[in-house]
């Protein structure tokens, strides 16, 4: 009897042991920075300021700014993307967290440029020792346009969907590259008067998603004798 | 110990944050009348996540604000693609537009993804999220703050000197439809609001450039440099009407002969005049201060 209470005591010790060292463990993890200085998430809100948070769909990277609405100065501005009708553009990586801006209370206007004419605006009001998170109503699309060669660089125009006002301008790439645009229905046109090309296509943006429009020959399928070991089989 | 600490602080951070968080939605309220007569009161009201409109009237593409909206009736059927409206503003004036609110439900065959389900009118009703997709709508009252004052719709006047030497007045300026002059600093776009600038001179750019100096000098003293985009190139793809519009019709307003309309390649000054009211306020106040 002695001998069965004294096993169950001990088990009751072990096991709130093993409860304590899990929570310990998960206390060490949740810590937002390592020993190495690399902190895993947004780091504190300094003292006496807000944190203003951009939510842009999934987009972690748009370039925009902000203004303080009482002195209409500019006290914040980002600008990770190149221009949509330069040639050099692509998608470099993701970041793996919103933008986001540590600012003084107050009221601020936040401007968030897309590739088009359209810039779409925020007002906010940033409180001490808050997060205020600003949802931006953009989406993203891609132009893939291939030609005989492969995928090509060719400049496109973006329009509005009835083709009334010219709003931007793109540059198609051979690596991966999206076009940020406010929520909304588009035309894209390439025109190509040499080649006699001229393609219209609509482009249906919404927030969180992205759209890739191919325009070129489809890419052909492998044919017997390219590219692997299956086709020299008998 | 340590480890103790850090955990009990994290867990009072993510308390904090959890309570003291929150996101900026659109603070509108409507009522809108389907085409059956029933009503929903809508809280968080947008058009496709936005709280805008795009709209035409008399054939220019316009992006109206809600803010300015007191009532939106849908004059066409249906099955229209595109719509008349009439826009009751809540300044009192009345606008008849053009707004698409049909087809395009589905992507076109060679596009991968993404894709919408048509343009929709959104919010919050007591029974949880709503949507009602704008060719099922007859009529939307917004529903604004009492007391709150409708945005200022400021008509500026201005004096426009020509690279050529002439000079035109004229009324109600606007930048490519919008009260404000959309230049580069550096590769950055920024904007300066007309109204709160007296003068802008732009500079003659080198031959071959497609942008333009500028500086602008605000009311209050302030100078902005930049650059604009003044291109006279056609670019392929180009309609005619997008490459007469984009070369002469940067500036538009309404001069005594008629509408106006100029290229922003051939503007050298121009000079704004003070809102007379502006003004008398501003020397209102400084007569107070004085006493």
């Amino acid at each position: 009897m002695a001998l069965r209470r004294g096993h169950n005591q001990a088990r009751k010790w072990l096991l709130t042991g093993a409860l304590i060292a899990i929570f310990a463990v998960i206390g060490g993890c949740a810590s937002t920075s390592s020993s190495s200085g690399r902190s895993y998430g947004p780091p504190l809100i300094p003292e006496g300021k807000g944190r203003l948070m951009i939510q842009a769909g999934g987009i972690n990277e748009v370039n925009f700014y902000v203004i303080d609405e009482e002195t209409g100065e500019e006290v914040h501005a980002e600008s990770p993307r190149t221009s949509g009708s330069s040639p050099i553009g692509y998608e470099s990586g993701s970041r793996s967290m919103p933008q986001f801006v540590d600012l003084d209370p107050g009221k601020y206007l936040v401007v968030v440029n897309t590739d088009i004419d359209d810039s779409v605006e925020k007002e906010i009001e940033v409180v001490m020792g808050q997060d205020v998170y600003v949802s931006i109503p953009v989406g993203r699309f891609q132009v893939i346009f291939s030609d005989s060669q492969g995928r090509s660089q060719v400049p496109f125009l973006i329009y509005d969907y009835n083709l009334r006002t010219m709003l931007g301008r793109g540059m198609t790439s051979t690596e991966v590259r999206y076009f940020i645009v406010p929520v909304g229905e588009y035309k894209v046109r390439i025109e190509n008067s040499p080649t006699g090309l001229d393609e219209i296509r609509p482009v249906q943006v919404s927030m969180g998603q992205t759209q890739n429009i191919l325009i070129g020959p489809p890419p052909s399928p492998a044919q017997p004798g390219e590219g692997g070991t299956e086709a020299g089989q008998p | 110990m340590e480890c103790k600490g850090r955990s009990s602080w994290f867990v009072v951070l993510a308390v904090l944050w959890a309570s003291a968080s929150w996101a900026i939605t659109s603070p509108l309220k409507a009522t809108i009348i389907d085409r059956y007569g029933n009503q929903h009161q809508v809280d968080k009201f947008t058009f496709q996540g936005r709280q805008d409109l795009e709209i035409y009237i008399q054939d220019q593409r316009k992006l109206m604000p809600l803010e300015k909206v007191a009532r939106l009736r849908f004059e066409g059927e249906r099955g229209d693609e595109e719509q008349r409206i009439v826009l009751v503003l809540r300044n009192g004036s009345e606008e008849k537009a053009v707004m698409q609110t049909g087809s395009s439900s589905s992507p076109h065959q060679d596009a991968v993804g993404g894709g919408s389900s048509g343009r929709r009118f959104a919010g919050v009703t007591t029974l949880g999220p709503f949507s009602i997709l704008a060719s099922d709508v007859r009529e939307i009252v917004l529903r604004h703050p009492v007391g709150e004052l409708p945005p200022a719709d400021k008509i500026l006047k201005a004096s426009i000197i020509t690279t050529e030497g002439k000079r035109f007045e004229v009324e109600d300026l606007l930048f490519r439809g919008k009260q404000r002059l959309d230049f580069f600093r550096g590769r950055n776009k920024r904007f300066i609001p007309l109204a709160k600038v007296e003068r802008i001179d732009f500079q003659d750019g080198a031959i071959g450039e497609e942008f333009r100096p500028i500086t602008a000098t605000y009311w209050t003293g302030k100078t902005v440099m930049g650059t604009v985009e003044a291109s006279t190139v056609r670019l392929s793809g180009e309609t005619d009407r997008s490459y007469f519009e984009r070369v002469n019709k940067a500036f538009t307003g309404e001069s005594g002969s008629g509408p106006f309309g100029i290229g922003m390649h051939a503007v050298r000054h121009i000079r704004f005049q003070k809102d007379k009211s502006a003004a008398e306020m501003e020397t209102g106040e400084e007569s107070a201060l004085e006493k």
